[in-house]
């Protein structure tokens, strides 16, 4: 106790106010955040800046090798490289990002409402889970993707389904706790409407373990996305996304190899941005970690 | 007064520039006991590290360690660690956080030899455990089913079973029961040859150690032996270091109605009834300590009267109704203030906590100023309001609570050990905090092993204690007729 407030004391710098704040100074989440803003920028702003349209064939200039005016080069059928990646930067980026909040939300939801609940409540959402979890993701995701159909929105949608009871479940475990804790305990002391005790006491403590996780995840979501549209299960013909461009491409390693860069170091970029912006996270979840 | 065994020059720590420790420097006789008393943040801890070479590579350390086996600067942390176990033998703080939950107790002693590559002589932990009373058949079970007192011991045997010459003791009894303190005092004191203990509990260690350095904010502010100390011509800060630990006196509770009346009450718990015949009133203003061993009921006790627990029999009678709490009439105080807090809240949200409630709300804009006065009423005038409470020491993240408490106007107050974790300067200060509430108008029930405190402070006293079967023993009438099961002590506040 003694050291720990004698590292508190010196003349150290004061931790910094607000979360962004507190990234931009944390180590790793300072390149986590800069590789994530620019990879949302591309996603964004890109398809607004590059030169030729993503999905319009033109087979005069089919494998074209990176140069000038294609900056990375041709596909198959002569789109421009740049303009598909950026375009696809919106699926696979937008897909993961969806995939990550909804599993969240809902997994706070289950979690903190069987926590809540009890009894019967709780064993019913719980043993649900358990059969969920009992089947492995990728079965599950099969097997919706199956009862759907192929297609970008019900990939999601089977993304969803996979991964939501792992959430719920880590969700639950911490309510539990959170309910019972010392300070909501005197929070309802006090007479403080359960609905604030709740919302001050229950959802903070559940909520900051599930960012971490759901921030850690989206490199995962973002691999899912691509794998699974490079198994053509998601992202359909014409519209570009970076799992699908390898796909396509795969055949054309020996002709023409820089096709695969581009979609392959987008794939590590925006993974690795998810894993410094976790960590950093899972480091400023506690309030002890920012200071 | 024979040749140090153990001497330590001018340590000093530094830490970012900041000064820790300053120039200390002590000699250990052979056969001594010596204690290192001081506040919490005085630097008694880092003392201890510096001289196991166990502080963090950010601190800078500086002087000099000599010992039977030379001299080693006190910076070098590696030729340091090689010699623990074999010259310094070390007992840590909590018992159960020395040793490892998965292993025996056994296994615990044993790793003494393991960590300096040797084989167990199994045959010296026996003799061990029975010159320090343990018994042998515990060794077998794991730490978890041992008292804390007992395990503390076992720890004593493992930090003397390579003989080291100097064992060093990091508040050894402050997470034993107050019972069992002076057997595991003792215990140390006969274990090696010369004992270095650090604690903050003065007049416990005062009883056994042959001399007593204090420090203060990092320097030896004062020495003495036990005959100056007890002669009454040791130093003066030492004295004020005894008297800052003494407990305010409450005034005297309000005559009047009884707002809590528990006629009769039996608990159970578990299938087994922990309290039976249990008879006492409270005014508004009164403060009633509750001691008795671990295990007897105290923590039951006191969740029937939160009304979380239900009553085996008898009545619990509230403001002349029988009736369960009202929200916001009972308020529990935790032992461990911190996490009786919301951490990611500064202090001023969660001081003004119980003003959004429905029974004592305040509109924002009085806020700020009730959070300031009732910081001030308990002494944490200086304290940032945007500071969280990781930042508090134990002592004043108690006082938070009591400060919080005060805005929620409870008519009782159930303080289970809320001093445990204290030095005496944060113990008076929060026991003059309870106070201030008492007066206030809330009664006040404390629950704690230390009955000295209990008689100095609390206008009463009932003792639980516990008969063969686990029930107060309803015999025990001996001294107040009026109390079954229990004795009463009225007790005039000093």
């Amino acid at each position: 106790m003694n050291l720990r407030r004698a590292t508190l004391s010196g003349p150290v710098a004061p931790p910094p106010r607000g979360i962004l704040a507190a990234l931009l100074h944390h180590p790793s989440g300072r390149w986590g955040v800069v590789l994530g803003a620019a990879l949302a920028a591309m996603a964004v702003a890109g398809p607004w800046v590059v030169a030729h349209p993503p999905n319009v064939p033109d087979y005069a200039a089919a494998l074209r090798p990176p140069g000038s005016g294609y900056w990375l080069g041709t596909d198959a059928t002569g789109r421009d490289q740049l303009s598909r990646l950026v375009d696809g930067a919106r699926r696979s980026l937008g897909g993961a990002l969806a995939v990550s909040v909804a599993i969240t939300l809902i997994g706070l939801i289950v979690g903190t409402l069987a926590a809540l609940a009890g009894r019967w409540v709780d064993a019913a959402l719980m043993r649900f889970v358990d059969v969920i979890m009992a089947l492995p993701g990728l079965i599950v995701a099969f097997a919706v993707i199956g009862l759907l159909g192929p297609g970008y929105v019900n990939l999601l949608i089977a993304l969803i389904a996979a991964d939501w009871a792992y959430k719920a479940r880590i969700a639950r475990a911490c309510a539990f706790d959170a309910v019972r804790s010392p300070a909501a305990e005197v929070s309802r002391q006090f007479g403080v409407p359960e609905w604030r005790v709740v919302l001050h006491h229950v959802l903070p403590p559940v909520f900051w373990p599930l960012l971490v996780l759901g921030t850690l995840g989206l490199g995962g979501q973002i691999a899912a996305i691509s794998a699974f549209s490079f198994l053509g299960l998601g992202v359909q013909v014409p519209h570009a996304e970076w799992g699908a461009m390898l796909a396509d491409t795969r055949f054309l390693f020996t002709v023409a190899p820089w096709l695969l860069l581009g979609p392959s170091a987008c794939i590590l970029l925006s993974v690795l941005a998810s894993n410094l912006l976790g960590e950093a996270l899972r480091d400023l979840a506690t309030p002890e970690g920012r200071s | 007064m024979t040749a140090p065994v153990f001497s330590v020059t001018n340590l000093s720590v530094t830490h970012g520039g900041v000064s820790i420790l300053h120039d200390i420097s002590f000699d250990l006789a052979a056969g001594e006991c010596l204690a290192i008393v001081g506040l919490s943040g005085c630097g008694k801890t880092t003392l201890m590290r510096a001289l196991l070479g166990l502080l963090p590579q950010s601190m800078q350390v500086s002087g000099d360690l000599r010992t039977a086996a030379g001299t080693v600067p006190l910076g070098n942390t590696r030729v340091l660690r090689r010699r623990l176990g074999r010259e310094i033998g070390f007992v840590a703080q909590n018992p159960f956080d020395a040793c490892a939950p998965l292993r025996t107790v056994r296994a615990h002693i044993a790793e003494a030899w393991r960590a300096h590559g040797l084989t167990p002589d199994h045959k010296r932990i026996i003799a061990l455990c029975n010159r320090l009373g343990l018994a042998k058949h515990m060794l077998e079970r794991y730490p978890h089913e041992w008292s804390g007192g007992m395990l503390q011991r076992a720890n004593i045997a493992a930090a003397i079973a390579l003989s080291p010459p100097v064992l060093l003791a990091d508040e050894p009894t402050s997470a034993v029961d107050a019972d069992m303190a002076e057997r595991v005092m003792s215990c140390l004191r006969s274990g090696a040859p010369g004992v270095i203990v650090v604690s903050h509990d003065l007049p416990l260690v005062a009883r056994c150690a042959d001399r007593v350095i204090l420090i203060e904010d990092g320097r030896i502010a004062a020495i003495a032996g036990r005959a100056e100390l007890s002669s009454g011509r040791a130093p003066a800060p030492l004295y004020d270091f005894i008297r800052t630990g003494q407990p305010p006196c409450p005034a005297p509770p309000a005559p009047g109605l009884n707002m809590l009346d528990v006629r009769d009450l039996a608990i159970d718990r578990g299938g087994r009834r922990l309290v039976s015949g249990l008879n006492f009133a409270l005014q508004p203003g009164k403060i009633l300590g509750v001691a008795g061993p671990s295990g007897v009921g105290k923590t039951s006790l006191l969740a029937t009267l939160a009304g979380r627990l239900p009553p085996a029999a008898g009545v619990i009678v509230r403001g002349g109704q029988t009736r369960a709490p009202r929200q916001g009439e009972v308020l529990v105080l935790f032992q461990d203030a911190v996490s009786s807090m919301n951490p990611r809240w500064p202090v001023s949200r969660i001081v003004s906590e119980p003003l959004t409630s429905a029974n004592g709300r305040q509109p924002r804009r009085d806020r700020p100023d009730a959070i300031r006065q009732a910081m001030g009423a308990f002494g944490l005038g200086h304290i940032n309001l945007n500071s969280r409470p990781g930042a508090l020491s134990m002592g004043q993240a108690q006082r938070v609570t009591l400060a919080r408490a005060s805005l929620a106007k409870p008519t009782l107050i159930l303080a289970d050990e809320p001093t445990s974790a204290l030095d005496p300067r944060q113990k008076s200060a929060a026991l003059a905090g309870l106070a201030r509430l008492a007066k206030a108008g809330a009664a006040i029930i404390l629950v704690s092993h230390d009955r000295a405190m209990l008689r100095d402070f609390c206008h009463e006293t009932l003792e639980l204690r516990a008969d063969a079967q686990g029930c107060v023993n309803p015999a025990a009438r001996e001294t107040t007729p009026a109390s079954t099961g229990l004795h009463i002590l009225p007790e005039t506040p000093a």
